[in-house]
């Protein structure tokens, strides 16, 4: 399975390292994708899914391993999966709880993201996280 | 799992909150000690929490049974309403303090549990958004490039 990360989730990621309560938010986000393939991932908390079953847009829950708070209060990472490439585009991150909680996101937020996500797609600007390596891949 | 099995777990789950809110008193006003009351107060929230845990669990697993649920909706708002009467209640109580760790569970598992509802709505509504359909069919035609 191919990690992407776009420019939005990467800011995100950078932004919220610098928070000592989601500092080991990469690694977080690496522990929760290791063991996960794209069929599983495709099927799991899905906002929404074509029809046609090549692409779904996902909420994961991802533990935060600072705040010891279990999956309920943690990030949300809000992604798209496309089965057919064996791929899966992470679109942003948010914590659920915290300093910087945010609360449940609006239908147009979700379009947004889904923009953003498409956009990444087509102008090619993702970068490929190594999970195994715990690695951006420039 | 279809949306009748997951109408009724989400049912029975309603009625058991309802029953612990009513068992609420038993702590606040049949119970003088201190400790006892303590000790009926954790043992009523470890139960609730456990049952939230699995409803949360069961939705989680089954989106399109809880999509196609009609009476679920319904019945996870008015367990989300009990629970957080009784947050309110425990919040209030000279117990609070000794009960703070699991009430924050609780908590968050009831917020989570709206979230659910939430997104679950949302889903339904995405799922006849014209526009929302555009940006899937552009999403895989980029994707095959």
């Amino acid at each position: 399975m191919i990690v992407y990360g776009t420019e939005r989730f990467f800011s995100d990621l950078s932004s919220l390292q610098k928070n000592n309560s989601y500092s080991n938010i990469f690694n977080d986000v690496c522990d929760y994708f290791i063991d996960k393939n794209v069929q599983e991932l495709h099927f799991t908390r899905d906002i929404i899914q074509n029809s046609t079953g090549k692409y779904s847009l996902n909420k994961f829950r991802i533990m935060n391993s600072a705040m010891k708070k279990g999956k309920s209060g943690s990030y949300r990472c809000i992604a798209v999966v496309l089965p057919e490439l064996d791929a899966i585009y992470l679109g942003c991150i948010y914590p659920k709880s915290g300093s910087d909680g945010v609360d449940n996101l609006s239908k147009e937020k979700y379009k947004e993201i889904a923009t953003y996500i498409k956009e990444s797609v087509v102008n090619k600007t993702s970068k490929i996280i190594n999970i195994s390596l715990r690695i951006i891949v420039p | 799992m279809s949306a009748a099995t997951i109408d009724l777990k989400i049912d029975s789950a309603r009625k058991q909150t309802e029953a612990f809110y009513k068992q609420e008193y038993s702590w606040q006003e049949k119970i003088d000690s201190l400790l006892d009351r303590m000790n009926e107060l954790n043992g009523l929230l470890g139960k609730l929490h456990t049952l939230l845990l699995k409803l949360n669990f069961e939705l989680e697993r089954d989106t399109e049974g809880f999509k196609a649920s009609v009476k679920g909706p319904e019945s996870v708002k008015a367990l989300t309403t009990i629970i957080s009467k009784i947050l309110v209640l425990i919040r209030r109580s000279d117990l609070y303090p000794g009960v703070k760790t699991i009430y924050s569970t609780i908590k968050t598992e009831n917020n989570y549990l709206k979230e659910l509802l939430h997104d679950r709505n949302i889903s339904i509504e995405l799922n006849t958004d014209a526009e929302m359909q555009k940006i899937i069919s552009e999403t895989i035609a980029a994707s095959k490039k």
